[in-house]
């Protein structure tokens, strides 16, 4: 974790991408068909994860590609990407957050192994 | 796989499916591909559905594509209209010899619903289905006949 | 291509022919003041038809009315709608999404049926929807020395169950014409 005192921007996508990573059911953050919002930093950006402050909210935005499995609830998944978001931003200072918007952007059929 | 933390009863279809996706806590999107994955995949589970086919000039470029990656594209002949709450499905399919058409297409539509409803929280409209050829069994006799 | 592409090629080529025409007009020798004395800069451009030497008149001619075919063609092109037949039929069209299945899809589901008809070699059908069912009409060519009213009821027996059966559709009629196949057709299927 980036937990220095600087917590930029980037700093905290490339954490909550991490996190995101470690959902189970999540194949891949940002990737899709069409190019993904990124959040960018002095010479890095992270794609897939979207951070945007006003003086009082944080607001995410998570693009993810999930991994096909008969039993799969993308409205389920949503939500366990959003919780696994929306803790890591507020553990490092990026709160409160309001809103986490997961956009599903790809699925993987073959388990997410390939490619 | 995933832990259905937030999972409400299935009956509540509809307007509960739909708000799942716009809640107070965000928005959750789900892209065509995505849809017509699912859809797809359903719609080849039943036994009887020969292969989901592009049709028109994207089906002839997509059977290109397929024959030079060989595998069949997993949306191929599917194509999805997704709103905030709804979707529409066609499909294009070939079917095997033997089938009844309009109980294999019953028995695929209702698949894909339930399916898209199931994974995307998303009420299916409609499902249009689209049989282009039906699959005979000497078909595949002659291909063989032919790389001999 | 897109009913907007569709209505401009046609009054493109709308605009030709009437162009072409009235250039042909002039120039067999039709007096363009007759035909553009309410439009004074057609009616000069047109006089540059007027009285052409005959070769001139040739080339007039022979470019005017290859313009004009070519606008008809065009034209053609642009209006193959009302084709005879729809290239799918509808089997179902309820609230929850339609059925359709492709003509050819059943025309060959139909010749294959034939086909397993000892003595048929080659069938092709037509298929058509009528609200008492479908109309299926072939032309069977048919081995010498087989029995042509056994084969043709076969043929007939074999396309009406199997055609009900898959697409759930009552046939009214299959019309068979069966015709036996010359020797000299040499009866091979692959090309």
């Amino acid at each position: 974790m980036e937990a220095h005192g600087a917590r930029s921007d980037v700093a905290i996508a490339r954490a909550i991408r991490e996190a995101v990573r470690r959902v189970p059911g999540v194949a891949e953050i940002g990737a899709g068909p069409r190019v993904v919002a990124a959040t960018y930093g002095p010479g890095e950006r992270v794609e897939g994860v979207v951070v945007r402050r006003d003086a009082e909210h944080v607001d995410l935005e998570v693009h993810v590609a999930a991994v096909y499995a008969p039993s799969l609830s993308l409205p389920a998944l949503a939500e366990a990407v959003r919780r696994a978001a929306r803790e890591q931003a507020e553990a490092l200072g990026a709160r409160p957050v309001r809103r986490v918007d997961v956009a599903f952007d790809d699925l993987h059929m073959d388990g997410g192994g390939r490619r | 796989m995933v832990e259905a933390r937030e999972a409400r009863p299935r009956e509540q279809q509809g307007a509960a499916q739909a708000s799942q996706l716009v809640t107070e806590h965000g928005k959750t999107s789900i892209s065509n591909q995505v849809v017509a994955k699912i859809a797809g995949t359903a719609a080849r589970e039943i036994s009887g559905v020969h292969e989901l086919v592009g049709t028109g000039a994207g089906g002839t470029i997509a059977g290109l594509a397929q024959r030079v990656t060989g595998g069949p594209s997993a949306t191929q002949g599917v194509s999805v209209e997704v709103g905030e709450r709804e979707a529409a499905i066609d499909l294009s399919m070939t079917v095997d010899y033997g089938v009844s058409i309009p109980q294999l297409a019953d028995a695929v539509r209702r698949n894909v619903m339930d399916r898209v409803q199931a994974t995307c929280g998303l009420a299916v409209k409609e499902v249009n289905i689209d049989v282009t050829d039906i699959y005979l069994p000497e078909e595949q006799a002659s291909e063989q006949r032919r790389v001999e | 291509m897109s009913a907007f592409n569709r209505l401009l090629v046609s009054v493109l080529a709308l605009a030709t022919i009437v162009g072409a025409a009235v250039v042909l007009l002039v120039a067999v020798g039709v007096e363009a003041s007759s035909i553009a004395s309410w439009w004074p800069w057609l009616e000069r451009r047109l006089e540059t038809f007027e009285g052409l030497d005959d070769t001139d008149q040739a080339w007039t001619v022979a470019i005017t009315a290859g313009l004009i075919v070519l606008g008809l063609v065009l034209l053609v092109l642009e209006f193959p709608k009302p084709r005879r037949r729809e290239p799918r039929m509808t089997l179902q069209s309820g609230g929850l999404g339609r059925v359709t299945v492709s003509r050819s899809g059943v025309q060959e589901l139909a010749s294959r049926e034939a086909s397993l008809v000892e003595g048929v070699r080659e069938f092709q059908s037509e298929v058509q929807e009528n609200r008492d069912g479908l109309h299926i009409r072939g032309r069977a060519s048919v081995d010498p020395g087989a029995n042509l009213p056994a084969v043709a009821q076969q043929v007939q027996e074999r396309i009406k169950s199997a055609v009900e059966q898959h697409l759930g559709v009552k046939v009214a009629d299959v019309a068979v014409d069966a015709q036996i196949q010359p020797l000299t057709a040499g009866g091979r299927r692959v090309r």
